[in-house]
């Protein structure tokens, strides 16, 4: 029971990791139908920026060196606002002046910009892990957990039982927040009804006087700092490194096309069964020997769960059903 | 649910089948380089695999092992070195100079070098037939009077990136080295190429080099590239010296003799740790869990370690867990490491992973039960693996194969540690990067080869390169600890390194503490003419 319930916690806490970059790759694919391949990069460099503000310049030093947690999240906010406005600029150059009826030099520029930022952050701060590393939004001590279950011996010492730690219960809530506050901005505000117009239809927004580029431009905003908080809540997990990013963007997709790639709600859905199977599934199945390889490919079982979702549901999970007049 | 979808449904489910039966197969055909095996096995299910090992009562390229157990005891037995390292480089230079004499005057005693037959003959048994080169093959090629090319392939983007820094570092030295007069008045350069650790990117790479850049010699980064193209270079007669990583199959003189490696080996390592065991363990009943990365890497280390396991009376269960070397979390891995409840835990695992095993190992309560955790020797790099752990890091072992660690503060004063820190200083990069001086310990011994093979007759030449590497009998390499051998012997000892240091971290001081003597098993590896899907 408690390996049950530790592989439980496991999945809701890698789940949560795929679930914020599968929300920020929803939010751009809501704007302009594209898959942004380079999103799992721009949070990656998003992280790293924080980690500038946090660890490695002393524009934060006033605030005090034992309020570590305000001093994380100050940069964290601080990386978010200039991972959107670098996101801003990378749609208003690299992506604006081509057709967006026209996929493939879009999808062929993100594939670039994966590159090129890997590449760029790996030589400014090398591939090692960054050390001293990437202080957490949460406490993130060893021992900084619930424990349910376990056995405690005659002096009193407890050992056994399942883990929570507080860090991956706040990556959760974070994600929940996160969720909620895309609720608010999308359905309470001016914008938000600008983003979905847009969404739902570009030129039918444009001809209501909808200023798509901008809305489109907010978009991939939104994505790029929602990614960046994402990488930031990670990083201290996965250790911050230029290629932290990547795998986790592969479990990510699967995510969302899982939860239906035009819902917030289901990509985070979507994240949270990958980490699921990844955890409970392959934690399991691989007990029994000709399963064993999965293991070593655990992506292999994500994918077959992508594969039977979109069998029976072809839209994902939550995603919005294709209805076409014949 | 309609009969299409059943259908589509039965054919997602047949293909999941089958490609269960592949992967989760036996071993008993593998043709491809390395090991095939499955993702978890206990001692007890592998009972009946590798027969011809067994039966062979080898230990695929490693030591043998009672001579390990045996040396393991009596380093325990002793104090660890605490002799200061010579005074400068000029002495150490000096010695070096020595050295290099007596290994030239051997080698230039008529005895060996290339015949007028076309067989290269050195010292321990060791010979090269030059006439089953192509027909195009150039024994100068790559080298001027002025110059000297080297090809280089590694993982400068991927999961592995961070190995490409030993390159960096190999050519940080080689340009100190043009600055202060080259090898032999001839300027070393490097052409580094990025294989993203994947190997059919080598062979790629390999290719492209062989045809266009034509240089000297290639070294390759990692296991699993460097077998996809040690045939292809032994063929076209190209040395591939040094390669970085630490594979008992780089330890075939016969088979591949244009191809060396420099570590000590995997197998070796692999034995090690169970003679630890054994040593430390007497009451037996012992589990342990190894965390393997799953490439030919990892599965080295299983290997070795798997067969000493099933031999041991100690040792009572090993449970395995593969992990994909590009993996972001290693979470789930340690979950089902942990509920194995063992006394003994071993990392066989490499880059960032590295650092991630020694903070699952913490997270997933592993820590509380285990009497010991291992790190691997490819793992001993404080500043990348052992600091940003914090205290999760103290007390984990490593056989840490008799190299310095030219980020740990016990070195500073040693002469060699501190030229190489100032000089990638002076090259703009941050000594803290501790890969960047394993690139130096490297590019140390491929200098030396250049510059005995320079002074031998005929000059500078691939097979005089080669000889001077398998001739090298002894040398004092300034990366490794004192006391750690360092040579090869042509047939007869085909591995520079097969000693190691037992250290102990101690993350209060972020240092590597050693425990008892050096092990010493110099000269006591055999020779590994690897089979694939079999070993040695």
């Amino acid at each position: 029971m408690d390996l049950f319930l530790q592989r439980i916690f496991d999945g809701f806490t890698t789940g949560a990791i795929y679930a914020a970059v599968a929300v920020a790759l929803v939010l751009i694919f809501k704007a302009t139908t594209l898959i942004n391949f380079a999103q799992g990069e721009l949070a990656m460099a998003g992280a790293f920026v924080g980690y500038i503000f946090a660890v490695r310049s002393d524009v934060l030093d006033f605030i005090s060196e034992e309020d570590s947690f305000t001093k994380t999240w100050v940069a964290a906010i601080l990386a978010m606002i200039i991972s959107a406005i670098m996101a801003m600029a990378v749609e208003r150059a690299l992506v604006r002046p081509f057709d967006p009826d026209d996929h493939l030099p879009v999808v062929l520029i993100t594939l670039g910009l994966f590159l090129i930022i890997n590449a760029v952050v790996g030589e400014i701060f090398n591939y090692q892990a960054q050390n001293p590393p990437m202080p957490g939004l949460f406490p993130n001590d060893f021992d900084n957990f619930w424990r349910i279950g376990g056995v405690t011996d005659a002096e009193g010492n407890v050992s056994g039982g399942a883990r929570l730690f507080w860090d991956a219960a706040g990556i959760v809530l974070s994600l929940a927040a996160m969720l909620f506050f895309l609720y608010l901005l999308l359905n309470k505000t001016k914008m938000g009804l600008a983003f979905r117009a847009v969404s739902s239809n570009v030129e039918s927004a444009r001809l209501v006087g909808v200023r798509t580029g901008r809305v489109l431009g907010f978009g991939w905003a939104l994505a790029a700092a929602f990614g960046t908080l994402g990488a930031i809540l990670v990083a201290p997990r996965l250790s911050l490194q230029p290629n932290m990013m990547a795998v986790v963007l592969i479990y990510a997709l699967a995510g969302a096309a899982i939860g239906g790639l035009d819902s917030l709600g289901g990509a985070a859905v979507g994240g949270l069964i990958i980490g699921l199977v990844n955890s409970v599934g392959v934690g399991y199945i691989s007990d029994w020997e000709p399963f064993e390889f999965l293991r070593a490919i655990p992506l292999f079982l994500s994918l077959i769960a992508m594969l039977l979702t979109l069998l029976y549901r072809p839209s994902g999970l939550f995603g919005t059903k294709r209805v076409e007049r014949v | 649910m309609n009969k299409p979808a059943w259908r589509r449904l039965l054919a997602l489910l047949f293909a999941f089948t089958m490609v269960a039966a592949a992967c989760g197969g036996g071993d008993e055909d593998g043709t491809e380089a390395g090991s095939d095996e499955g993702g978890s096995d206990t001692t007890e299910a592998m009972e009946d695999e590798d027969e011809a090992m067994e039966d062979d009562g080898e230990t695929g390229g490693a030591v043998d092992e009672d001579a390990a157990a045996d040396a393991l005891e009596d380093a325990a037995d002793e104090e660890a070195s605490t002799e200061a390292a010579a005074g400068s480089l000029d002495e150490l230079e000096a010695i070096w100079a020595e050295e290099r004499q007596v290994i030239i005057d051997n080698l230039n005693s008529g005895e060996f070098g290339l015949g007028d037959d076309g067989v290269l003959v050195g010292p321990g048994g060791f010979t090269l037939d030059t006439n089953s080169c192509p027909g195009d093959w150039d024994n100068l090629e790559g080298i001027t009077d002025s110059s000297i090319l080297i090809g280089h392939t590694t993982a400068q983007s991927g999961a592995l990136a961070a190995y490409g820094n030993i390159g960096v570092g190999e050519e940080i030295y080689f340009n100190w080295k043009n600055e202060n007069g080259g090898v032999g008045g001839r300027e070393v350069s490097m052409i580094i190429k990025d294989d993203a650790y994947v190997a059919t990117q080598t062979q790629e790479l390999v290719a492209e080099l062989l045809q266009s850049d034509k240089p000297f010699a290639i070294q390759t980064l990692g296991s699993p590239n460097t077998f996809a193209v040690y045939n292809e270079l032994n063929d076209e007669c190209v040395p591939q010296p040094l390669v970085f990583t630490g594979h008992q199959a780089w330890g075939d003189p016969v088979g591949h003799p244009w191809t060396t490696g420099m570590q000590m080996s995997y197998a070796t390592e692999a034995l090690l740790w169970g003679s630890y065991i054994e040593q430390n363990f007497p009451d037996g009943g012992v589990t342990v869990a190894a965390l393997v990365m799953d490439n030919d890497f990892g599965l080295a280390y299983k290997q070795g370690f798997e067969e000493f396991a099933e031999a041991s009376d100690i040792i009572d269960e090993v449970e395995f867990v593969l992990h994909d070397p590009a993996a972001a979390t290693l979470t789930n891995e340690f979950t089902t490491l942990a509920a194995a409840n063992p006394n003994v835990f071993i990392s066989m695992t490499a880059g960032n992973p590295c650092l991630l095993a020694v903070q699952e190992a913490a997270r997933s309560g592993l820590t509380e039960n285990a009497d010991e955790l291992f790190a691997p020797s490819v793992c001993k790099a404080i500043e990348a693996y052992m600091a940003p752990a914090g205290d999760a890091a103290n007390d984990w072992l490593i056989f840490g194969g008799g190299v310095k660690d030219n980020s740990d503060p016990q070195y500073s004063d040693d002469p060699w540690i501190a030229f190489v820190n100032e000089t990638i200083e002076a090259a703009g990069q941050d000594p803290a990067i501790s890969l960047f001086g394993t690139g130096f310990g490297q590019a140390w011994t491929f200098d030396q080869a250049l510059q005995i093979a320079s002074e031998l007759d005929g000059g500078l030449s691939r097979t005089n390169f080669i000889l001077a590497l398998r001739g090298m009998t002894s040398m004092t390499h300034p990366n490794n600890i004192d006391g750690i051998g360092f040579g090869m012997n042509g047939n007869e000892d085909a591995y520079f390194i097969e000693g190691s240091d037992l250290s102990r971290f101690d993350a209060g001081a972020q240092t590597w503490n050693q425990e008892g003597g050096i092990i010493d098993l110099s000269g006591q590896s055999p020779n590994c003419p690897w089979v694939a899907g079999e070993g040695c």
